[in-house]
C-alpha cells in the first residue's frame, strides 16, 4: 500500500515536471510567426549598463520596426559580465535569442552558435569593406562573418592634462616612446598617487608585448603562445613599474575589474590603458582634463590591440531572414550615427565615425584614434579565452605585487590555456 | 494531487473508527506534503542526482558530452590547484569556525548579563550584518580594505605609514576573507547561544553561587555544559557552511592573489560557470559533500565525550 502510494506520487511529481519541461520549451522559443512578410517578433539580447544604455538599445529597435513594419524586437538584457553565463545557458538549452550582441573576443568562444552572414551580406549589398578591418576580422569565426560589428576602440594611453602640466611635463603625444612613458611616470609618482595604474588584466599587458616585440597572445596557428621570452621580458618590465620601479601601486584585487577607469578618474594614478567607450565618460566624470595618446612605441613600434562588439543572428533562431534585417539596421548608418553622436559608441561604420566625434566636442583626438587604430591589431583569443583571462588575472596579483615570479605567471597561463 | 475539502472531512470521519485511523491520516499528509515534496524533487532530489551522473561525463555546457568515468576525479586528485584549494578551505575553516564560536557566545553572555538595559536591542543590532547580504558586505569591506581605503586613508593620517594591501597580498587575503565572514556570521550562533543562555533556570547558578562559585567558576562548570547542546548545534551548522564559503572570497579576492583565496566552492565556481565544465565541477561538489559528511559523522560520534541534554 505504501510502496503505491509513493509511486502515484513519484509519477505525479514526474509528470508536473515534464509538463512544466514542455511548456517552458514552448514560451521560451526564440521567435514567432511565420517567415517573410508576416510579422514576425525577434529576441534581441544584448548587453548594458544603465537605463541611459539601455533606452539607446531600445531606440535602435524602434529603427528596426520602423523601417520594417513586420518586425517586431523584444529585448532583452543584463550586465556584461552575467550577458555571457546567461547566453551559454540559453545556447545549451537550444533558446538562444535571435539576434545577439557579441564582443571581437567573445567570438571564438561563441562563433559556433551563430549563423555566417557572408551570404546574407552580399544578397543585401552590405560591404564589409565599409566598416573598420580590424573589428570586421575579430567578429569572424573559421574565415565567416558571424558578426556585424557596431563599435570598435583600439587601447590607449589616457592621461591627466593638468598633472602633466603641473609638472612641467611635454604631453604624450604620438610618437612617444616607452622611454619617455617611463620618465614621465617616475617624475608623476609621488605614492600614494602614481604616474600610472597597471592592472592584473592580460589585456592590459598585451599592448606592452605588441609595442616591444609584435608578439600577440595567439599564434598563427591559433593556439596560446605566452611563455616565450618576449612575453617573459614585457611582463617582468610590467612587473617592475610596481615593485622595482614604483611608478603604479599595489594592485587591489584580482577582483576589480574597473578600478584603472576609476583610480584615474579619482587622481590617483595619472596613466591609465583604457578604450575609447570610456573617454566620453571619463571626459565627463574628471574633475581635471583627460587627454589620450597612442601606446608609447617600444622596440616594435607603437602597436595595440583592437576590440569592438557587433550583432549575429543565432542558430536557434527560426526567422534568420527577418534577423538578418533587423541587424542590417542595427549596424546602419542612421543607427550607427545615432549612437555615435550620443558617445554609445566609437563607430565601426567608417563613414559614421564623425558622429562621434562632432556629436561629443572630441574633434581634439582624432587624430590619435586615427594613428591608433592605424596601428591596432584584433584581439585575436582562444575558444577557452576565460580560463586564460580568469588565471593570469589571479597570479598577475602576485606576480606584480613581488609574491610571485614572471615564470608562474606565464607557465600557469599557459597551462591553463592549453587544457 | 488536489486535494478536497470533502477528502479531508472524510478523513476526519475515518479517523474515528479504529484500525483506518494512520491511512486516513496519510491520505490527507500526502496531499498537505506534496507541495514541498515536489519543491524538494525538483529543486534538491533532482540536481543531487543529475549532478552524480554528469560528474562521470565530460560535460562542456554548449555541445556534446561524453561518458568518461572516474576521470574527472582523477584530475581532481593530481590537480595542483584543487590541492590548494582543498588546503585553503581548511585553513579557512579552522580559522573561522572557532573564532566565529567564541565572539558569538562572548556577546550572547555579554549581552545576557544583568548590567546591560536593552538586550533586545543589542542582539537586534548584532544580528544585522547576518541579514545584510553577503556581496553587500563583502562590497563595503573591499572599500574599507582596499589601498586608498578606509583603514589606508587612517593609517595615512595617524601614523604617515600605508596599510598593507591586505586584498592584494598572499598573506593578508585570507585573514581578510575570514574577516569578513566572522563579520557576516556571527549574528546568528550569537542569537542561537542567547536563546540557550535565556533558557538555563537562574535557580542554578543562584545555587551554585551561594555555594561559593565565582562567576568565571559559574561559567565555565554550569553555564557551558548546560548549553553544549547549543554549542554542538552551532558548530555542526557553521562548520557545514564554513566548508561551502565561496561569496566572500569571490567578491573580496576572486580567489586571488594567486590561489590564496581559491576555496573549494570558489574553484567548482570557476570550473564551472567560468570555464564551462560542468563534469569536473559536479565531480568537486561531491568531493566536497564527501568530506562534510564525513566530518558531520565524526561530529555526531564525538559528541557523546561533551555534549550534555540532561539539565
Amino acid at each position: 500500500m505504501r510502496i503505491s502510494r509513493l509511486t502515484k506520487l513519484l509519477a505525479a511529481a514526474s509528470a508536473v515536471l515534464l509538463l512544466a519541461a514542455c511548456s517552458s520549451s514552448n514560451s521560451g522559443s526564440s521567435s514567432s510567426g511565420s517567415s517573410s512578410g508576416g510579422p514576425v517578433t525577434l529576441t534581441w539580447f544584448m548587453w548594458s549598463g544603465s537605463d541611459v544604455e539601455k533606452n539607446a538599445w531600445l531606440h535602435i529597435a524602434d529603427m528596426v520596426t520602423q523601417k520594417y513594419p513586420n518586425i517586431k524586437i523584444q529585448f532583452e538584457t543584463t550586465p556584461f559580465n552575467d550577458f555571457w553565463t546567461k547566453l551559454t545557458t540559453e545556447a545549451a538549452s537550444g533558446k538562444a535569442p535571435c539576434v545577439i550582441g557579441l564582443q571581437g573576443q567573445r567570438a571564438p568562444q561563441f562563433g559556433n552558435l551563430l549563423v555566417p552572414l557572408d551570404d546574407y551580406m552580399s544578397k543585401a549589398g552590405i560591404k564589409a569593406d565599409d566598416f573598420v578591418p580590424s573589428i570586421t576580422k575579430g567578429l569572424q569565426y573559421e574565415g565567416k562573418q558571424v558578426a556585424l560589428p557596431y563599435d570598435v576602440g583600439p587601447f590607449i594611453m589616457f592621461y591627466n592634462k593638468d598633472a602633466f602640466k603641473a609638472a612641467g611635463l611635454k604631453e604624450p603625444a604620438i610618437g612617444w616612446t616607452t622611454d619617455e612613458f617611463m620618465s614621465d611616470a617616475k617624475a608623476l609618482s609621488k605614492p600614494p598617487k602614481y604616474g600610472f595604474w597597471a592592472q592584473s588584466d592580460i589585456g592590459q599587458l598585451l599592448p606592452w608585448v605588441l609595442s616591444s616585440s609584435g608578439k600577440a597572445a595567439v599564434n598563427a596557428d591559433g593556439k596560446l603562445d605566452v611563455n616565450n621570452p618576449e612575453w617573459h621580458a614585457s611582463a617582468q618590465w610590467y612587473t617592475d613599474l610596481v615593485s622595482k620601479e614604483k611608478v603604479a601601486a599595489q594592485i587591489p584585487s584580482a577582483n576589480s575589474s574597473s578600478s584603472s577607469a576609476n583610480q584615474f578618474l579619482a587622481g590617483n594614478a595619472y596613466m591609465s590603458l583604457d578604450g575609447p567607450w570610456d573617454l566620453i565618460n571619463a571626459r565627463e566624470q574628471a574633475k581635471f582634463k583627460v587627454g589620450i595618446a597612442p601606446m608609447p612605441a617600444g622596440a616594435s613600434g607603437s602597436k595595440t590591440w583592437s576590440d569592438g562588439s557587433g550583432f549575429g543572428v543565432t542558430r536557434d533562431c527560426k526567422t534568420p531572414d527577418e534577423a538578418f534585417k533587423a541587424v542590417s539596421v542595427m549596424v546602419s548608418p542612421e543607427a550607427e550615427t545615432y549612437l555615435g553622436n550620443l558617445g554609445r559608441a566609437y563607430p565601426a561604420l567608417i563613414s559614421t565615425q564623425n558622429s562621434w566625434y562632432e556629436g561629443n566636442h572630441t574633434e581634439d583626438v582624432k587624430p590619435v584614434m586615427d594613428a591608433a587604430l592605424g596601428n591596432a591589431t584584433p584581439y585575436t583569443t582562444i575558444p577557452t579565452w576565460q580560463q586564460v583571462v580568469t588565471t593570469f588575472a589571479k597570479q598577475a596579483v602576485a606576480t606584480y605585487n613581488g609574491q610571485g615570479s614572471v615564470d608562474e605567471l606565464l607557465s600557469q597561463t599557459q597551462d591553463q590555456g592549453s587544457s | 494531487m488536489t486535494v478536497l475539502p470533502a477528502d479531508v472531512t472524510a478523513a476526519a470521519a475515518a479517523a474515528t473508527q479504529a484500525g483506518r485511523t494512520r491511512r486516513g491520516d496519510g491520505k490527507a499528509a500526502t496531499g498537505f506534503m506534496a507541495p514541498s515534496m515536489l519543491g524538494l524533487l525538483a529543486f534538491t532530489a533532482f540536481p543531487i542526482v543529475a549532478s552524480l551522473i554528469i560528474g562521470f561525463y565530460n560535460w562542456p555546457v554548449i555541445g556534446g558530452h561524453t561518458f568518461i568515468g572516474l576521470k574527472n576525479y582523477q584530475t581532481l586528485l593530481t590537480s595542483k590547484e584543487f590541492h590548494t584549494a582543498i588546503l585553503n578551505t581548511f585553513v579557512f575553516v579552522l580559522l573561522y569556525v572557532p573564532v566565529n564560536i567564541v565572539i558569538s557566545l562572548g556577546l550572547a553572555v555579554w549581552i545576557g548579563s544583568k548590567r546591560i538595559r536593552l538586550p533586545g536591542l543589542y542582539r537586534t543590532i548584532f544580528f544585522i550584518p547576518a541579514v545584510t547580504p553577503v556581496v553587500a558586505n563583502a562590497a563595503i569591506f573591499a572599500l574599507i580594505l582596499s589601498p586608498n581605503g578606509l583603514i589606508d586613508s587612517l593609517m595615512q593620517t595617524w601614523f604617515g605609514v600605508q596599510a598593507p594591501n591586505f586584498l592584494g597580498s598572499k598573506t593578508w587575503a585570507m585573514p581578510a576573507v575570514v574577516l569578513v565572514s566572522i563579520w557576516q556570521g556571527f549574528g546568528y550562533n550569537m542569537l542561537v547561544f542567547s536563546a540557550a543562555l535565556d533558557a538555563i533556570p537562574t535557580t542554578l547558578t543562584e545555587a551554585a553561587a551561594i555555594d561559593g562559585a565565582g562567576s568565571v567558576a559559574r561559567f565555565f562548570r554550569i553555564v557551558l555544559p548546560l548549553i553544549t547542546p547549543s554549542i554542538f548545534f552551532a558548530v555542526v551548522l557553521t562548520l557545514i557552511s564554513s566548508f561551502q564559503v565561496f561569496t566572500q572570497a569571490y567578491v573580496l579576492t576572486g580567489g586571488g592573489p594567486g590561489n590564496a583565496t581559491t576555496t573549494m566552492v570558489v574553484y567548482l565556481y570557476e570550473q564551472g560557470f567560468q570555464f564551462y565544465k560542468m563534469g569536473l565541477a559536479s565531480a568537486v561538489a561531491w568531493v566536497l559533500f564527501i568530506i562534510i559528511l564525513v566530518i558531520t559523522v565524526f561530529q555526531f560520534i564525538g559528541q557523546k565525550r561533551w555534549v550534555h541534554y540532561d539539565q
